[in-house]
């Protein structure tokens, strides 16, 4: 009853006018940022943030967590139009998505995809909104050395959004780490890797270095590949009949059981939700031989599962501190810069913004299947802005982006040097989020750290024998193994999925 | 591995090596607490470690794996467009103001990339400021760089 109460309180914050003006502007906004492909959530986020600098706290947040989530729904459109996905969470959806295109039903595909985005995102937040509050409460008993071993926690997200390669993602993740420390030490006044620059005291910038990283190097990526080609084909009616619609009913239950589960796991990213509920419909179905062809539950259960993971992955970062996924780590950095401290307390402490948020995102996931099913076509539209038109000015906003946070040429520059090295980064095939991961997690763990030692007065068995530190350190080490057997799975996964659709054609 | 991994873990490995001496340099602990330097040692030590690690992992790699950094293509010319604009740009924004700079940035990016006219590239450019001053100036009262203009 509590939460159905708080919820209440929730509503009253989400359709206040201005909140629910800047939810649809986000849920606008983020639709674009997946439909156009080359901007995905994460760098999204980090280059509309500055916009909000302006507002209330609640309502920046509310505008944020809906581009995030507009995100998700949008990125299927360039999978199912152009057989090229707009974030990664859509790469499964391209499989069936394209060829459904291909067919003559890009219509069907993409209302599909709407609607299980709908009722997969709508049910992630009832989970959100029941498994948030009770996780908090536990987490309250935390004190510095358990906070340290939730950042550790955190740390191990860097096993799984390494790419390729762990010894290269944990190396990034150790750049970005030590990258956190350059500045004035918070603690002894000490300024460190400061070379004598006053302007470097203050660090740098996490949104100027995650601009630079993620908008900034995406654009010279994707300026430097040959553009894509959008699929002409009448789009027709958006929505599937009927028959197809209670064939999914099962599907949307369990993407979004998956989507969920995934989104609550450090590293469970949209990209694994979607490849495993696709993988599992496939297993299920009585005909997998349509699954490649367009099977329109081909389409369903990607979108379902990597639009749940949203709901899933806001339960650690508002209940922890803890972002699973570098979307989610620069969505943190945004509610810190509001003032807010993502963590136990939140939900004591700022019941209003909580509960706003999760009312806000019920009604976001309306407002963007109002925006999904008709505007179909207007989205497949926007696919015809040729790409040299688009990527100066997504620079500029990059550039307002670093700008605005603390009105500095200086944090300009630092966007512009890591934009180079992000791109640097990509071209040599080295994850980046690892670097924004350390970035944030590093000025919290090295304060959890110091405050253990002091509390303890330099005794470091203060880690193992409290009783949550200590199942705290086990989870990490479960988190370690648990990232090494899933990056099995999913590898095996997507080499029996290559395999299968290969053996059809 | 490939020979752009050894080039990174190299590069990785000096720049590791100098930022563990510097972290050492700041004193590693104090009382009973870590000091300045511990938290940087740790990292700049991982990264150190781990370009070690990618080394070594290197060495066996065989030369059919190998990728170099060249540009293929399209790709250096469509660079040498971007990174001067980005370069000049914040300077430009510096003296001009953030309007006029940020006009010249689009016009030179839309004729050099997109291959459009001077005057289609310097008409879009004004409308797609225009809109930014009036939506973020305007509404939203950002403070972007003003310059002499004003603007």
């Amino acid at each position: 009853m509590d939460a159905f109460h708080s919820l209440l309180t929730g509503f009253h914050v989400a359709l206040n006018p201005t909140n629910l003006f800047y939810c649809f502007a986000g849920c606008f906004l983020g639709t674009l940022i997946g439909v156009l492909p080359g901007i995905g959530p994460a760098a999204g986020i980090a280059i509309l943030i500055p916009i909000t600098s302006g507002l209330e706290s609640t309502t920046a947040l509310i505008m944020l967590a809906g581009i995030y989530y507009g995100a998700m729904y949008g990125g299927s459109t360039t999978a199912i139009l152009i057989n090229l996905p707009g974030e990664a969470g859509s790469v499964a959806t391209v499989l069936d998505g394209y060829q459904m295109a291909r067919k003559g039903r890009a219509g069907p595909a993409l209302g599909m995809s709407a609607i299980s985005s709908f009722v997969a995102g709508t049910l992630s937040v009832i989970g959100l909104m029941l498994l948030a509050p009770p996780l908090a409460s536990v987490a309250l008993a935390f004190g510095p050395p358990e906070v340290f071993f939730v950042m550790m926690l955190g740390m191990t997200i860097v096993m799984s959004v390494s790419g390729e390669s762990m010894i290269k993602g944990l190396m990034t993740g150790c750049f970005g780490l030590f990258i956190a420390t350059v500045g004035l030490d918070s603690q002894t006044g000490a300024t460190r890797f400061t070379f004598g620059n006053w302007k470097l005291a203050a660090g740098f910038d996490v949104i100027s270095v995650v601009v630079g990283l993620f908008g900034i190097a995406e654009i010279l990526s994707t300026a430097t590949k040959p553009e894509g080609q959008v699929f002409h084909t009448k789009l027709g009616s958006t929505l599937p009949t009927l028959q197809e619609l209670k064939a999914c009913v099962p599907t949307f239950g369990r993407c979004t059981l998956i989507g969920f589960l995934v989104g609550l796991l450090p590293g469970g990213n949209s990209a694994i939700a979607s490849f495993m509920a696709y993988d599992v419909e496939k297993k299920l179905s009585k005909h997998p031989e349509r699954f490649g062809q367009g099977a329109i539950e081909g389409v369903a259960a990607p979108e379902g599962a990597n639009n749940s993971v949203t709901g899933g992955s806001m339960v650690p970062m508002l209940t922890l501190g803890v972002p699973v996924s570098a979307a989610m780590a620069i969505l943190m950095g945004a509610m810190m810069i509001h003032g807010l401290r993502p963590g136990p307390l939140l939900f004591e402490q700022n019941p209003n913004f909580v509960w706003g948020l999760i009312a806000s995102m019920y009604v976001g996931n309306v407002m963007l299947l109002v925006l999904n099913l008709p505007l179909v076509g207007f989205w497949a539209k926007m696919l015809k802005i040729p790409y040299p038109m688009l990527a100066p000015i997504v620079l500029v906003f990059c550039f307002i982006g670093a700008y605005t946070i603390r009105d500095n040429l200086f944090d300009v520059w630092v966007a512009v040097v890591f934009g180079f090295v992000g791109y640097a980064m990509q071209k040599a095939r080295y994850p980046v989020a690892p670097v924004v991961l350390g970035l944030i997690l590093a000025p919290m763990m090295e304060d959890a750290l110091r405050q253990s030692l002091s509390i303890s007065r330099g005794d470091p068995t203060i880690f193992f024998t409290r009783p949550i530190a200590a199942l705290l350190l086990f989870l990490c080490v479960l988190s370690i193994a648990g990232a090494i057997l899933m990056r099995r799975r999913q590898s095996k996964a997507v080499q029996v999925l290559v395999e299968g659709a290969q053996d059809e054609k | 591995m490939t020979r752009v991994d050894r080039i990174f873990a190299l590069v990785m490995l000096v720049f590791g090596g100098l930022a563990c001496l510097e972290s050492i340099r700041m004193g590693l602990w104090k009382g009973e607490v870590p000091g300045s330097g511990f938290f940087p040692l740790v990292g700049a030590g991982g990264m150190t470690l781990l370009a070690m690690l990618l080394l070594i992992t290197s060495r066996g790699a065989s030369p059919g794996e190998s990728k170099t950094l060249v540009f293929q293509g399209n790709e250096l010319k469509q660079l040498s467009g971007f990174v001067p604009a980005l370069l000049f740009y914040p300077i430009f924004v510096h003296f001009l103001g953030f309007a006029p700079a940020s006009v010249l940035f689009l016009a030179v990016l839309f004729r050099r990339s997109g291959r459009y006219g001077w005057i289609t590239s310097l008409v879009a450019s004004f409308v797609v400021v225009g809109v930014l001053h009036v939506g973020l100036v305007v509404l939203l009262k950002a403070g972007l760089p003003k310059g002499p203009l004003g603007l």
